[in-house]
């Protein structure tokens, strides 16, 4: 329908930095930002001649309070960061735990914290969805996103008695069993969803504007991909295959079937399909889950004071946004000495600027939307 | 031989293999600084991602530990590089030319411990306000009573 | 001189317009809020007056009722002209619009062509707007405005000029009466009206053609500035004008007042209503085109078509 599906993009020789007099303040109060992220652009009309995105507005130095904790306080604070994928962040603080004291933790356990966590990132991918397309400036999706997204929201709430920032895992365990009615009422979710996410995909996938404003926007080359340290949809739009589940697998993910959706575009499009086709497999995990979950112990014998040996440890796990890295330096005390978060949209973001140079204001936050970027987890 | 392994090989570094069930790291190499932008080119051409950079201080031993933390995407091999420093004026070299990404991770942990980056084309701070004068993750940091200190 | 009679009718035109544009804007917000909400899993307003049909008023005397900020770089008469500027056009635009036979303000042999002029007028409001304030997001969202203009104002005349080669005249009277000898224009001119449907959805800002305002890119456009009063008369603007653009269209193609069994005027309101469910149709289905994409697609393929159509109109009518 229209000449050329590639915005014409500013041409700026790779020398010369650019820059006008016309600065626009994009944020840190913006509808297009989702939180409270600044970028200061340089502009020539609505071309973007350079982006230079400022963060702190949310920063709170939780490595610094982590570091005045003891090991089980700092708990609670991983649901402060990535507050979309709390349990993601609460399983990677208990599996580091875990790792560096050595305590098992009982089957049942390990399948109650995957079942919650695959539900926590059908609940991040289904606002992502909402807000992206609340972006593109289309309104209904969003609505229709948050119908579905309340009902995981109650569900979560029925188990882990909260509804975003969960603090449900417990080092060594979690910290409730799952009834019989959540289960049923988990299947019913599948049902509900798995009827739903086609019509996802007949409201906004086959559009012919949205398709204009995502393909060929944004586009992240494979070669950008490593140095940046990409991770998640973003680099998995990009045509790499990395998701720390299966690369360096934790939990039980070993024993589920799951593929990880490729798409090799590198634009806007690309990740919308993979966060779209990453539900699907959450879907079909929970699936598994729910046949095979075994009977037994929520919880392991675990100290009442945790005090990991001297040393240091990581742990990679994989949120909704990418790779969540947590390095941590135990100098043999209930406090510890050392905690350094390595979050995935912090390194997701830091590729704004190459991809906003020269592009359309009006792509520049289609591309931004596209990132599924969470701002207190990039500020900490 | 696994991706590490061979890694380690073409590096030529001294490299201590730690256990990776309990540690979640694959490889140490501790270095010295002008080692550095040499062993990150090697990296980035057997295609590693820069994961993080951040630095430890070790109040006890009076040491400044810069860590760098790599993987890799087709196999899980998390290769950490560390240099020790004296604790005042810590300088380490800038990677942000191999890897971009690195930029922003070092300008974090140069205004969080009071590190310099050497060759680094963008020095400002990050995540702290501008015009702050504290470093707050070193260990010697006292949290100001009553007021901010350092924010004027 | 002025005879009585014309200075009563004039009055009660007036009071008429008044009237017409004031109950509009309550019922269509109310109307779109609640295909809104049915669309989206809601109910819309349900609280005020019966089937929340009074939170329209109950929203204007908010808005009423707040202060307006006056920003302090602003150039003063500018920005208070502005929104008087939308909206005193569409006002006037009503007047030669019949809604039947005989429901009419003020007959005008020019009627078509000073519709489409005083609805020019409106990106000036949206220009001077934008440029009073002070604001970079209102500056672009007025430049958007500016820029596409041309690109749908222009395929826009050419839809309607093969209406003119058919019925003769640029009396909007004229054109329904010959539309009551033959039959509605829309079954005549079927691009021309999905051409114009396009166009007016342009022409009102409306999504997804909205980048005027374009609430995830510019925060509010052209009006990010305003508030309280000074925002309603853009927010009046923008309905009465989409009132406007449906009552034209529906007398252009769908034989304005023209239908069986019921008055005029119901059949002329149904039309209308038609239109403007379709403009809330779009805009709660579509995401926002870009900017560029809809010069292109206004320019490059908009034009021709309807060039086309009005020389293929024309050709016809000069063989028969």
């Amino acid at each position: 329908m229209f000449e050329s599906q590639i915005a014409p993009t500013y041409h700026l020789e790779p020398s010369e930095e650019q820059e006008s007099d016309f600065i626009l303040n994009l944020g840190p109060q913006h509808p297009g930002t989702h939180g409270v992220l600044r970028v200061i652009l340089h502009m020539d009309g609505e071309y973007i001649l350079t982006a230079d995105p400022v963060l702190g507005y949310g920063h709170r130095m939780q490595e610094k309070i982590a570091e005045n904790m003891t090991w089980a306080q700092v708990l609670p604070y991983m649901a402060r960061m990535d507050y979309l994928s709390a349990l993601s962040y609460n399983q990677a603080w208990v599996c580091l735990v875990e790792k560096m004291c050595g305590y098992e933790v009982p089957p049942r356990a390990e399948y109650i914290r995957v079942l919650t966590t695959e539900l926590n990132r059908i609940s991040s991918h289904l606002l992502w969805f909402g807000a992206f397309l609340l972006d593109l400036g289309a309104f209904t999706p969003f609505l229709h996103a948050f119908e579905d997204r309340e009902k995981l929201l109650d569900l979560l709430e029925t188990i882990t008695g909260s509804r975003l920032t969960y603090c449900f895992f417990r080092f060594g365990g979690v910290g409730a069993d799952v009834d019989a009615t959540f289960l049923r009422e988990t299947q019913e979710f599948l049902d509900q969803m798995r009827a739903h996410l086609p019509g996802y995909h007949e409201l906004v996938t086959g559009n012919v504007i949205f398709e204009h404003r995502t393909k060929n926007v944004g586009v992240i080359l494979p070669f950008d991909t490593s140095g940046y340290g990409l991770s998640g949809p973003v680099l998995r739009g990009s045509g790499e295959a990395y998701d720390v589940r299966v690369k360096e697998p934790y939990s039980i993910y070993p024993e589920l079937k799951f593929n990880v959706p490729v798409e090799q575009t590198g634009d806007c499009m690309g990740r919308y399909l993979v966060r779209l086709a990453e539900i699907d497999e959450s879907l079909n995990m929970i699936d598994q889950i729910l046949a095979n979950i075994p009977d037994g112990d929520i919880q392991a014998k675990v100290p009442k004071i945790i005090k990991p040996p001297e040393g240091e440890a990581s742990m990679a796990v994989e949120t909704p946004r990418g790779e969540l890295m947590i390095y941590a330096v135990s100098d043999g005390t209930k406090i510890p000495y050392r905690v350094k978060y390595r979050v995935p949209s912090f390194a997701n973001l830091s590729i704004f600027s190459k991809m906003a140079r020269g592009q359309l204001l009006a792509d520049a936050l289609a591309i931004l939307g596209s990132l599924d970027l969470v701002i207190p987890e990039i500020d900490r | 031989m696994s991706l590490i392994e061979t890694t380690l090989q073409k590096l030529d570094v001294p490299a201590e293999q730690l256990d990776y069930a309990k540690t979640g790291i694959h490889a140490r190499l501790s270095i010295t600084s002008d080692q550095l932008q040499k062993i990150c080119r090697t990296l980035k051409a057997a295609g590693f991602f820069l994961e993080t950079i951040t630095a430890v201080d070790d109040l006890a031993e009076g040491t400044m530990r810069g860590v760098w933390f790599f993987d890799h995407y087709s196999e899980s091999s998390r290769l950490q590089i560390v240099i020790e420093s004296s604790r005042d004026n810590t300088v380490f070299p800038t990677i942000g030319m191999i890897y971009p990404g690195a930029v922003w991770h070092e300008r974090e942990t140069a205004e969080f411990f009071d590190i310099t980056f050497e060759g680094s084309k963008d020095s400002r701070g990050l995540l702290l306000p501008l015009d702050v004068t504290f470093h707050p993750l070193r260990k010697d940091f006292k949290r100001p009573k009553h007021q901010i200190a350092g924010i004027h | 001189m002025i005879s009585e009679i014309t200075l009563i009718r004039t009055l009660l035109s007036i009071l008429g317009i008044t009237v017409v544009v004031g109950v509009n804007a309550i019922f269509v917000v109310w109307f779109e809020r609640k295909v809104a909400g049915h669309m989206q899993y809601r109910l819309g307003p349900t609280e005020v007056g019966p089937a929340g049909l009074l939170q329209t008023v109950a929203d204007g005397l908010k808005l009423v009722s707040k202060q307006i900020i006056f920003p302090q770089s602003a150039d003063k008469p500018i920005f208070i002209l502005a929104p008087i500027i939308c909206l005193v056009p569409v006002f006037i635009a009503l007047v030669p619009v019949p809604f039947s036979a005989t429901w009419q303000a003020h007959e005008l042999d020019v009627g078509l062509l000073l519709v489409i002029a005083l609805g020019l007028l409106n990106t000036l409001g949206i220009l001077l707007a934008g440029w009073g304030c002070d604001n970079k997001y209102a500056l672009l969202g007025a430049s958007r405005a500016v820029a596409q203009i041309l690109a749908y104002k222009i395929p826009l005349l050419l839809c309607i000029l093969p209406i003119i080669l058919l019925s003769g005249s640029f009396s909007l009277r004229e054109i329904v009466l010959v539309q009551e000898q033959s039959t509605w224009f829309a079954l005549y001119q079927p691009v021309g009206f999905l051409i114009y449907l396009i166009a007016i959805t342009l022409e009102t800002n409306r999504s997804p053609f909205d980048f005027a305002e374009a609430e995830s890119e510019l925060v509010a456009g052209f009006h990010t500035e305003y508030s309280g009063m000074m925002f309603s008369l853009f927010f009046l603007a923008e309905y009465t004008y989409m009132l406007v653009a449906s009552a034209i269209a529906a007398i252009l193609f769908l034989g304005g007042w023209l239908g069986p069994f019921l008055p005029g005027p119901v059949w002329m309101l149904l039309k209308i209503y038609f239109f403007l469910f379709l403009m809330m149709w779009f805009r709660w289905t579509f995401p926002r085109v870009r900017v560029d994409q809809m010069l292109s697609f206004g320019w490059k393929i908009l034009l021709p078509i309807s060039l086309l159509n009005f020389l293929i109109t024309a050709g016809v009518m000069a063989a028969l």
